[in-house]
């Protein structure tokens, strides 16, 4: 697929034999959406390109990418989105990149762009499954761009949408069906541009949108089990006070507090990634045991005092460790 | 209590040996504690003497042809009778099950996976966790049970997720005269069964450390070795006969041992039983040994710490030099009061911790929590940040 440029702007050739597709008008002199601080149409030191001599040139090396016409237009289609942010302003901005596929050459051209409008703008592509996210501030970045088929977590996703401060914008982008149901309050309002299985969704970030997905977040997720957590804990205060106690012989004691230490093994698990004593689940795991093995011995008539003395050790040992970490 | 219609579906077709195993006996414990019905599915490869054992056990003989594997005939059986497993049983972390793990949850998605790993460190460390079928067929194991404290350590760290602690035991009516041991009735004689020879079991080891330690000794004892002897192995005795002659008639190769009350009177008398393997999962012929009151000597293979109770009833030996083995084989022999006392300590460890029908109650309580869990307790999700 070409890209053709003129004096109007540059265009994606539709060879079909319809009109070809406009993508990015070329910037007048008076135009004020247009105030970066490189030469817009012409330097002065011919040996730099203008901003509008290199916005062609991408484009063009875009279209190189690819021998597809639908992913060579996805990916103008998105190029053409983020110049029109880039250069809506002079502010430096922050663009995240949420699973975008790398090593097709596009995340090049894109930074390189990026850079070119204003060295003091970045770009960070991150991946879901990674823990960069975390390392992000809330309300930070200017622009958040995301595949939508790469992006395997629906937390994660919500994650990104916090980190776009109000007035920024969010586009997403799929060659497919958008993959989580849930995703409809981001993508109804948003603007929408498709070509072939192609589309782009546009849409400005408010805090409206932040409230709607900040209880996805994983920082709510982590909370919500941090809140488990204290929960189990609490129910489990007349089982750990049994290392206290010389001997005890409730059976119903020790099923119930087997189910809560399973439930506390689930929960410290699913924090597992931010836990610094990370032996706390498998300490939980052989505690539950034991637990069990003196339920079943009391229940089935045999002595249990052996494990009751374990049950009492391990608890005895595990409580300081969890009242460290919590 | 929900009683379950249990199944057991093997990687590879079964052999009668393997009826007596942990794959099959720790099943089969299972169902005599909470199950309706037990059924063996795998392609039949030879007579199966030892199902006599297995009252009220059914075996499933798969058709199986050249182009219908053993495999490939269970994941059709199980995705036909699905629905009447509710707990399917397999065994090892083995690629092969993936398509048994679908075909089995695509047709009841109420049913309950149980994946018994019988693993090892090094195995542990090799499993393709980052190849999404086999990540998938380990997500749909709804309990996964491990049989080493070390391994298990691993894995919780390698994988993130619950993997319980469930060891080999012993299925004690299999045993029933075994509560009837006595000091007394022991012998000085160091036992160890398995199939000699082979590279995993390092037999050698033994038998030369027995002949290092052997002119040390205060008293006379007696080396017993049972199972099948390679060809290998047969020349590495025929020729430490030749080189120990004195020696070698205290050393018994009594050949395999296939009945029970056969096998029972080889460990009602040793004092010692001795482990050399390079490599193990955790052996079924530990609790054996230990419910007669052996003591073990252990080479340092992941579960010598549950085996020896962290050193408390028994001896690892963290090398696979003959001297090092010799050496503990040798303070074991000359310490008889030890060994005495170990006795009762050893037997009643194996009936707290390694008794199969406490591990069945087990199973049982963890199938419990997994369904209150999953039809209206709590989800943790797996949160990455």
């Amino acid at each position: 697929m070409n890209i053709l440029s003129n004096e109007q702007g540059i265009y994606l050739e539709n060879t079909s034999g319809k009109d070809n597709i406009l993508l990015i008008p070329k910037p007048d002199y008076d135009n004020l959406q247009n105030l970066t601080r490189k030469p817009l149409l012409r330097s002065y030191h011919l040996s730099f390109p203008s901003l509008w001599d290199k916005t062609v040139s991408c484009a063009q090396a875009i279209a190189g990418l690819s021998k597809e016409p639908t992913v060579t237009a996805g990916a103008e289609f998105i190029f053409a989105a983020l110049y029109a942010k880039l250069t809506s302003n002079s502010q430096r901005k922050s663009i995240l990149c949420l699973d975008m596929p790398t090593g097709n050459g596009l995340i090049e051209i894109l930074h390189d762009f990026i850079v070119f409008v204003n060295p003091a703008n970045s770009m960070m592509a991150l991946s879901s499954r990674s823990c960069g996210l975390s390392a992000v501030q809330d309300r930070s970045c200017h622009i958040l761009l995301c595949c939508l088929e790469q992006c395997a977590d629906f937390s994660a996703l919500c994650d990104a949408v916090c980190k776009v401060r109000p007035g920024g914008f969010l586009l997403f982008y799929t060659f497919g069906q958008p993959s989580f149901p849930g995703l409809s309050f981001l993508l109804t309002p948003a603007k929408k541009l498709s070509y072939g299985s192609f589309t782009l969704y546009e849409t400005a970030s408010d805090t409206n949108l932040f409230s709607q997905a900040a209880p996805y977040t994983t920082d709510a997720k982590t909370e919500k089990t941090l809140n488990d957590i204290a929960s189990i804990v609490d129910s489990l205060l007349p089982f750990f006070s049994l290392s206290e106690t010389p001997q005890t012989a409730d059976a119903s004691l020790y099923l119930s507090s087997a189910r809560l230490l399973s439930d506390l093994e689930n929960a410290l698990l699913s924090l597992y990634d931010l836990l610094e004593n990370t032996e706390l689940p498998l300490l939980v795991n052989r505690l539950k045991r034991e637990t069990m093995y003196c339920y079943i011995a009391m229940t089935g008539g045999d002595d249990y005092i052996p494990y009751e003395n374990k049950v009492k050790q391990q608890c005895a040992a595990l409580i300081p460790l969890l009242e460290q970490e919590f | 209590m929900k009683k379950y219609n249990l199944c057991f579906v093997p990687a590879y077709p079964l052999q009668n040996v393997q009826l007596m195993k942990d794959r099959v006996v720790f099943p089969y414990a299972c169902f005599k504690c909470f199950g309706k019905s037990f059924t063996i599915v795998s392609q039949a490869v030879e007579d199966y003497p030892y199902l006599s054992y297995l009252d009220g056990a059914l075996f499933c003989a798969l058709s199986c042809t050249d182009t219908i594997s053993h495999i490939h005939a269970a994941a059709e059986y199980v995705a036909e009778h699905a629905l009447e497993i509710d707990l399917l049983f397999l065994f090892g972390p083995r690629v092969e099950y993936i398509e048994v793990a679908k075909a089995y949850k695509e047709n009841n998605s109420n049913g309950r996976i149980y994946l018994k790993l019988d693993a090892n460190a090094e195995l542990m460390n090799a499993l393709p966790l980052d190849h999404a079928p086999y990540a998938d067929f380990l997500s749909s194991c709804d309990i996964i049970s491990c049989e080493a404290l070390l391994v298990q350590q691993l894995i919780y760290h390698k994988w993130q997720r619950k993997v319980e602690y469930i060891p080999n035991g012993i299925y004690l009516p299999f045993y029933t005269d075994a509560l009837s041991a006595r000091y007394s009735d022991k012998e000085n004689v160091i036992l160890t069964v398995g199939r000699l020879g082979t590279e995993q079991k390092n037999s050698h080891l033994l038998l030369y450390a027995f002949a290092c330690a052997y002119p040390y000794l205060k008293e006379p004892w007696d080396l017993v070795m049972v199972g099948s002897l390679t060809d290998e192995f047969k020349e590495i005795v025929a020729s430490f006969s030749k080189e120990f002659p004195q020696i070698a008639k205290h050393i018994h190769l009594t050949g395999s041992i296939t009945d029970k009350a056969g096998l029972s009177l080889e460990y009602r008398r040793a004092k010692i039983f001795a482990l050399s393997s390079l490599i193990e999962g955790f052996p079924n012929v530990y609790a054996e040994a230990g419910v007669y009151g052996c003591t073990i000597l252990t080479t340092a293979i992941d579960a010598a710490p549950d085996m020896t109770d962290f050193g408390r009833l028994g001896k690892t030996v963290d090398s696979f030099e003959v001297m090092p083995y010799s050496k503990a084989l040798l303070e074991l022999c000359q310490n008889q009061r030890y060994l005495e006392e170990n006795f009762s300590r050893m037997r009643q460890y194996i009936l707290q911790y390694f008794n199969y029908e406490k591990s069945a109650e087990q199973l049982r309580l963890l199938l419990e929590f997994e369904t209150e869990r999953t039809e209206g307790g709590v989800s943790y999700e797996h949160i990455e940040q």
